[in-house]
């Protein structure tokens, strides 16, 4: 059971990263080749994430908002770091730019070529709506796995620590939510709530601590009567200090794999309620939606709609499921 | 033991009451307009909007409506579902059978070809065998359904026309199944055709639950085959299995009697797991395959705010949950001595 | 005993569809999106059941051919006339008709199937406009008390000669039109009675006042005079047999299955192959993209539209967010703001119809002049209409609130209705022209759930919105009044008031000479065309695919008033034939 505690005493810097990189886990990455690649692909889309503005710049012709909205009128201008639309752009996008450009109103798909590199789906821009796409993804996969992480660990840690009927009543409550599909609860909160970023985050929110909550109760019910844990009590530690510079940071490694696996389902989830039509609205750079279009277009001739947004979106899982799979293998003691 | 099994089987009605409530307290955060819009179907009648609300209560208060809501229920009536124009309890009656029939001819793929994989992976660990099963295994769990749903649509009916495309079964041996002399034994279509000795209609059947099954199966037996194969690993090095290698045992029986036999413990409660993620899932599946289930229904009827639906189905799941988890513990009493239930 | 079933299983798993892909000529099939929410007549409201019910039952008189003027007696020996200043209307009805439960057709099942209609009346149905005609209220019993049984039983009576009597509070040229819905088909009273429905005697009849009765047990177990009967039905589908003892010319269809197929694309591959006969095909860029010209595909085209579009512009917005600054100031817009005609025009300049028509409706669609189906009596083509100018648009932008508009801007927040493409589309158009004539004009668009849509709309606070009507019966006047007058349903979404209009159009509810109330109807449009309360949004053109063995349904046996014009054939399916 000796995961690397992280030591409590004060080291330099470099010394503290040249000790995680030659961690036994880390090791066990590094010479992985599956992770090597997950890792890159999951970089990849980062960086995709990062620079959207400036791999599908926002054109006038199409006849959105985004360059008004950031106060210039070329595409040219987004390029120069020396203006303010540059650091806008990439730091706070405003929201008109996260609507996929249209190319035209007409539902017919339009083959890839010409101004839009991937085609035209239901008249959108495919090459737009997949490059913005990937940055809403993953930005919502973050806040998301951040938000739900967070609550599940202190709801978890104190369920588990205190015990008892706040305990109980804990994991009753859990068992309940844990009773009804998350699919279903999150489509009657976004039925309730109407379609919209903020929405789709509170809605996985409050379906999504509980699988935290569970874990690290777990953990922490077997190692808050290790001894360390007695001998930190006996010292005087404080409850608090004592869950937080203990015991959680023992079931840290096994919360941290679901939370990288969930960095790629959470998003995936969220493009299955677009395609269901319960998600971002009509119009946002978002992927499910894309596959929802490409329902009606089966013919072989319009390959194009059904396939590109399914390699995103595809990869992407793929990405994340390599990475955090590798993770999983690093931390569990019992591979070697 | 019995004694376990009443207790489980007593804390269905406390679940259905507490999930029945958080339910209507999520849908209450809605005005009496917005859940009347449920029942308009065009612009005339939203003139009648007012009239909707009051003729059916919908801005009395929350006790009032629940209270209501929970006496009928009570007595055994469910509402009826605008979504499907039926009954909530005939609607489930109707649809469910489908839904386990999807589940059944899926879910017994899924636990034995991910037992399967997941021990030949194993015994040939880091040879050829296992280097591919584990790319397959990420690619299943990476895969999500309404994307791989798709695509095989698009291909295996779509561009090669191989199978049928989404649908229960085609136009024609529709007559036969609505023909009066159609007997509905069991609710599942395939098994029914094959009880009326309509071959050419099972067949149908079957062929249309081709990709649907497809889909689960790529996605549910990756995950199964990924902790299957860390087991076998597991109880491979472990020291009971070196004693029986020591002992002279052979090989084979090494493998298959001692070592798969322990790594087969935690796949118990993966497969109540996956039972219950069949249902949850079959709600993109059957809405891809337009597979007349309960998930097709629930889905849309979640959708419209099909409130008398919802919580139907919400009673519905809290009894399939309830049960799976206890019969999976009672599964891991019987396999494992060492679990003891009180 | 195994080996021949597994054999059996095995051949038919092989054989695929192909080998059974051979509809009868007696059959026909059809593939729609969605489930028929009910086969009670009472209860219908919708296109989907709609084209059900009016093959199952008969209505007393419906639709002649593709005609929305001349109706066509069924369960009446003939098209009545009113007598007593237009109050009264006495029906002859058929003799020697039965139901598909073997009762036989009396003068006490018409009077039961509108007492009916008048007693329930729930929200949810059509029968708000039968009240309307004969109680004078369109509320049910509940909602409003001077609605008695008295009244009721008074409406409807059957005399001594076994003729149908209405009694009308006052004249209604629309009341032939409301009978011809098929909401008002008749019913088989002792059948319903037998089911457990309302038993007909003023005893019951306030336990049935407001109750929805989409899923009764009549809707369960129908029982119609109409050419098909229900066999029997599931999850999948619903199927028909001609009924053989109809009371009119025998049917050549002798089966109809009625398949739900919510996938378009499983559908469009049905229908090319020629497993379906009809199918709901999607829009016109589906069907002329995927359908048209492939083999054994007839497409039937230039079909009327009922149904009108327009996009409000409200004169008196009732919501302080949607309004922004609340001035003219570039970040908002007043609560009057469009009470300027001169903003008004400059906005209907600036829609670019034809772009509209050639993106959205594939070059297939049409600029009417008013609110009103140009298939429909009253309607004037005569009537100027807007076009797309850049420069016109300008000019009265420059002339609106006295230059302000011009040199302060706006930011207006306009919402459509989720999942509406055509909405969507019709006011990204919008918005893009109206931005470009102006830096500083600023048009927010965004989609708003159906349900605070008609809720907001309703009480006003909608600056901006699209919506449409569809007709309940074939009369100007529901369309005409609905937009124009000052007391019609749309006005508190675009408090458009204009005393002559509403002076005109109260004229023509109560004039029963088509000449008179078509003139009052064209001085309605021309001042709307001057005053450009709404943005007329094209309408287009209707069409319809079909299988090429398919005999009976072409553009002139379409009638767009029948529940199937929306989806099908606009043909009821005793018409059709196969070759």
């Amino acid at each position: 059971m000796t995961t690397t505690l992280p030591t409590s005493t004060p080291e330099q810097t470099p010394g503290r990263f040249k000790s995680f990189f030659s961690s036994r886990p880390v090791v066990k990455l590094r010479r992985n080749k599956l992770a090597v690649a997950g890792l890159i692909m999951t970089f990849v889309f980062l960086m995709v994430a990062v620079f959207a503005p400036f791999i599908a710049a926002p054109s006038q012709a199409a006849g959105g908002n985004c360059l008004r909205d950031l106060g210039i009128t070329q595409t040219s201008q987004i390029y120069n770091p020396a203006g303010g639309a540059f650091w806008k752009v990439l730091l706070t996008a405003p929201d008109s730019c996260y609507h996929t450009e249209r190319e035209s109103f007409s539902p017919i798909p339009t083959p890839p070529g010409g101004g839009a590199y991937f085609g035209t789906s239901q008249g959108y821009d495919i090459f737009y709506g997949m490059i913005w796409g990937t940055r809403v993804m993953m930005k919502l996969g973050l806040v998301i796995v951040a938000i739900t992480l967070f609550t599940g660990i202190v709801v978890g840690a104190v369920s588990g620590y205190y015990g008892g009927w706040l305990d109980n009543l804990i994991q009753r409550f859990i068992d309940v939510m844990l009773s009804l599909p998350s699919l279903v609860l999150t489509i009657v909160l976004l039925t309730v709530l109407g379609p919209s970023i903020s929405s789709i985050i509170l809605a996985f929110c409050l379906t999504g601590w509980t699988q935290y909550a569970r874990i690290v109760r777990g953990d922490i019910l077997r190692t808050r009567n290790l001894e360390f844990v007695d001998a930190a009590r006996s010292l005087g530690a404080r409850d608090f200090r004592l869950i937080f510079k203990h015991v959680l940071p023992n079931s840290v490694a096994s919360v941290l794999t679901i939370a990288i696996l969930d960095l790629g389902t959470i998003p995936l989830s969220i493009a299955a309620l677009s395609f269901l039509g319960i998600g971002l609205p009509v119009g946002y750079t978002d992927w499910g939606q894309f596959m929802s279009f490409a329902r009606a277009w089966m013919d072989n001739q319009y390959w194009y709609v059904t396939v590109l947004p399914a390699a995103f979106i595809i990869l992407f899982s793929l990405g994340w499921n390599l990475f955090g799979d590798a993770v999983r293998d690093a931390f569990d003691p019992r591979t070697r | 033991m019995l004694n376990f099994i009443i207790r489980r089987i007593a804390q269905i009605p406390l679940v259905m009451l507490a999930l029945s409530l958080l339910l209507f307290v999520i849908i209450f955060q809605l005005t009496p307009a917005q859940r009347a819009a449920g029942y308009i179907r065009s612009e005339q009648q939203a003139a009648q909007l007012d009239n909707i609300i009051r003729q059916r209560g919908l801005d009395q208060p929350f006790p009032i409506q629940y209270g209501k809501w929970l006496s009928s229920t009570v007595q055994g009536d469910l509402g009826f579902s605008r979504t499907s124009s039926k009954p909530v309890f005939d609607t489930m009656k109707e649809r469910l059978p489908s839904t386990i029939e999807l589940s059944l001819y899926a879910g017994i793929p899924i636990v034995l070809l991910g037992i399967w994989l997941g021990t030949l992976s194993a015994l040939n660990k880091d040879r050829f065998v296992d280097q591919f099963l584990r790319v397959f295994a990420v690619l299943g769990t990476s895969l999500p359904s309404f994307v791989l749903g798709i695509v095989l649509l698009k291909f295996l009916y779509g561009s090669l026309g191989w199978l049928p495309g989404p649908g229960q079964v085609d136009v024609l041996n529709q007559f036969a199944v609505l023909d009066p002399t159609f007997k509905h034994y069991t609710g599942m279509l395939s098994v029914d055709a094959m009880l009326n000795g309509r071959w050419a209609v099972a067949g149908d059947v079957l062929r249309h639950l081709i990709m649907p099954v497809l889909t689960l199966v790529i996605i549910f037996s990756a995950n199964i085959l990924k902790v299957m194969r860390a087991q076998m690993l597991e109880t491979l090095t472990s020291d009971y299995v070196r004693t029986a290698r020591a002992k002279g045992l052979g090989n084979k029986a090494v493998n298959l009697k001692h070592a798969r036999r322990n790594a087969l413990l935690p796949i118990v409660t993966l497969t109540g797991f996956t039972a219950i993620n069949l249902l949850a899932g079959a709600i993109i599946t059957e809405t891809i395959f337009a597979y007349p289930g309960v998930g097709q229904w629930v889905g849309s009827a979640a959708q419209n705010l099909d409130v008398p639906a919802v919580m139907g189905f919400a009673l519905l799941s809290a009894i399939i949950v309830v049960v799976i988890s206890t019969l999976t513990d009672l599964f891991y009493g019987v396999v494992d001595p060492r679990v003891r239930f009180d | 005993m195994m080996k021949p079933t597994s054999l059996t299983l095995l051949t038919a798993l092989l054989l695929g569809s192909a080998a059974f892909a051979a509809t009868p000529k007696d059959t026909l099939v059809i593939q729609q999106s969605n489930d028929t929410p009910t086969l009670d007549p009472t209860a219908n409201y919708d296109t989907g059941s709609s084209n059900m019910i009016e093959n199952m039952y008969d209505t007393l008189w419906t639709y002649k051919g593709n005609s929305l003027r001349a109706f066509t007696p069924m369960l009446a020996t003939a098209v009545p006339t009113f007598t007593n200043n237009g109050k009264t209307l006495t029906v002859n009805l058929r003799k020697g008709v039965k139901f598909h439960s073997g009762n036989s057709f009396t003068c006490a099942d018409a009077q039961y199937t509108f007492e009916r209609n008048l007693v329930t009346n729930s929200a949810e149905s059509g029968n708000w406009f039968l009240a309307e005609s004969l109680t004078g209220t369109q509320a049910n019993a509940n909602d409003d008390k001077s609605v008695t049984w008295d009244k009721i039983s008074k409406a409807v009576q059957c005399n001594a000669q076994g003729q149908l009597v209405f009694t009308l509070p006052k004249a209604d040229p629309a009341f032939l039109a409301k009978l011809a819905f098929s909401g008002q088909s008749i019913l088989d009273k002792q059948w319903a009675i037998k089911q457990g429905e309302w038993d007909g005697t003023e005893k019951t009849w306030k336990d049935w006042v407001g109750k929805d009765v989409q899923g009764s047990n009549l809707s369960k177990n129908p029982s119609g005079t109409g050419p098909y009967q229900l066999v029997s039905r599931d999850a999948n589908a619903l199927l028909f047999k001609a009924f053989a003892g109809y009371w009119g010319k025998k049917p050549a269809i002798q089966n109809v299955i009625v398949q739900k197929i919510p996938e378009l694309a499983a559908r469009q591959q049905a229908f090319l192959r020629g497993d379906a006969d009809l199918v709901e095909t999607g829009s016109r860029a589906n069907i002329e993209e995927q359908l048209k010209g492939k083999p054994g595909v007839v497409i039937v085209d230039g079909l009327p539209n009922t149904s009108a579009t327009g996009i409000f512009m409200n004169e008196n917005i009732k919501a302080g967010d949607a309004l922004g600054s609340g001035k003219l100031d570039g970040n908002g817009i007043p609560a009057n703001f469009f009470s300027d005609a001169n903003l008004r025009r400059g906005f209907a300049y600036s829609f670019n119809y034809a772009q509209y028509i050639q993106d959205v409706q594939q070059g297939k669609g049409k600029q009417r002049t008013m609110l009103l189906p140009d298939s429909f009596p009253g309607y004037d083509a005569k009537v100027k209409t807007y076009k797309f100018d850049a420069a016109q648009a300008k000019s009265y932008f420059q002339k609106a609130w006295g230059g302000n508009v011009w040199k302060n801007g706006f930011t207006l927040n306009a919402d459509y209705r989720a999942g509406s493409v055509a909405a969507q589309t019709a006011m990204e158009i919008l918005k893009k022209n109206v931005e470009a004539l102006n830096p500083k004009f600023k048009v927010n668009i965004k989609q708003k759930q159906w349900a605070d849509m008609l809720n907001d709309s309703k009480q006003g606070k909608e600056p901006m919105i699209i919506i449409g009507w569809a007709p309940d019966y074939a009369d100007p006047d529901n369309f005409m009044y609905t937009f124009y007058s000052s007391n019609g349903y749309y006005f508190p979404r675009s408090n458009w008031k204009d005393a002559a209009v509403d002076k005109w159009l109260d004229q023509a509810r109560a004039t029963v000479n088509p000449a008179e109330r078509n003139k009052l109807y064209s001085q309605v449009a021309n001042r709307a065309y001057e005053q450009a309360p709404y943005l007329l949004v094209p309408a287009g053109v209707g069409l319809y695919a079909i299988r090429d063995n398919l005999v009976g349904a072409n553009a002139s046996t379409y009638n767009p008033m029948l529940g199937s014009s929306t989806l099908f054939t606009g043909t009821a399916w005793k018409d059709l034939s196969k070759k």
